[in-house]
């Protein structure tokens, strides 16, 4: 792998981490579905190809 | 780039995933604020959002049913002489925060079920204090203001919402109506009951030391010992 090839990857690494943070944050403030800022939403974005049936908890 | 700041950047990724497994695992077993918790593991992966963070508790279904085996929700608006509709909604989250603490006993439960019917005036909600008045009346006759009383307890002065809010990881002091909000009230209310000992003499079924940890004197004791005695002490 070429230096610029790892480069690359570890930013897609970093980018991912970024989302999955966010995701946690979501989850924490209880923001789970409806937008992009979501559990959901971050989910989808992550992992497009997945079809996702998210189940809300009680508050 | 070098191959040096590539392993820097590698072992700063592992050091994250390791907090998001963490975060995740504490997310699946349900422990969302305290040690090892999905709030812990979030400050880890992000220091910056120490103070911003509005944590919210699911409720369990588990905790749902634990919170009417003492009484049932019209035992409940029978004793505190609150709607049973606002029992039922916002009961479950307050029981359950007092048992995340690990101050749930029958003592401690029926010393908060009398405190909440005195404190919101047997309403049973997160209320602000004089609510049956408006804003303008507040800032103008409550010199704590806009630090009045909200919530099961009333919270109430700036140093509490900052003592609390800090407690809870929500920034209370320049969003103070947060204060009001079910959730968080139920976390304020257990929170103030754990760190001001109200717990402890609920615990001694002291319901004068109850009501003054509270209130600071004896207002509202009268109403206080009627719901305890109609919940059986």
């Amino acid at each position: 792998m070429t230096n610029d090839e790892i480069d690359a990857k570890l930013d897609q690494l970093e980018r991912q981490q970024a989302m999955q943070t966010e995701a946690i944050r979501a989850a924490l403030e209880g923001r789970w579905t409806g937008g992009a800022e979501t559990v959901a939403g971050y989910l989808q974005a992550l992992d497009p190809s997945r079809e996702l049936v998210p189940r809300v908890p009680l508050y | 780039m070098s191959t040096e700041t590539h392993w820097r950047r590698i072992s700063h990724l592992d050091a994250q995933q390791a907090a998001i497994t963490g975060a995740l695992r504490a997310m699946a077993e349900g422990r969302w604020h305290g040690d090892d918790s999905v709030k812990a593991w979030l400050l880890a992966l992000d220091p910056a959002s120490a103070g911003r963070l509005v944590a919210r508790v699911p409720i369990y279904d588990r905790a749902q049913e634990d919170c009417w085996q003492c009484w049932s929700p019209g035992e409940l608006a029978r004793a505190t002489g609150c709607p049973e509709a606002s029992i039922r909604a916002n009961w479950p989250a307050i029981h359950a925060e007092l048992v995340a603490r690990g101050i749930g006993s029958r003592e401690v439960q029926a010393a908060a079920l009398g405190t909440i019917a005195v404190e919101t005036a047997r309403t049973f909600e997160p209320v602000e204090e004089a609510f049956w008045l408006d804003d303008a009346w507040r800032r103008a006759n409550l010199r704590y203001a806009p630090f009045w009383g909200r919530g099961y307890v009333q919270l109430t002065w700036d140093y509490n919402y900052r003592a609390y809010g800090e407690a809870l990881g929500v920034e209370l002091v320049n969003n103070a109506h947060l204060a009001t909000q079910p959730d968080i009230a139920a976390a304020c209310l257990a929170e103030f009951f754990d760190r001001a000992g109200v717990a402890k003499a609920a615990e001694r079924c002291e319901w004068r030391e109850v009501r003054r940890r509270v209130q600071g004197a004896d207002a509202g004791l009268n109403h206080l010992i009627e719901v305890v005695g109609r919940l059986g002490f």
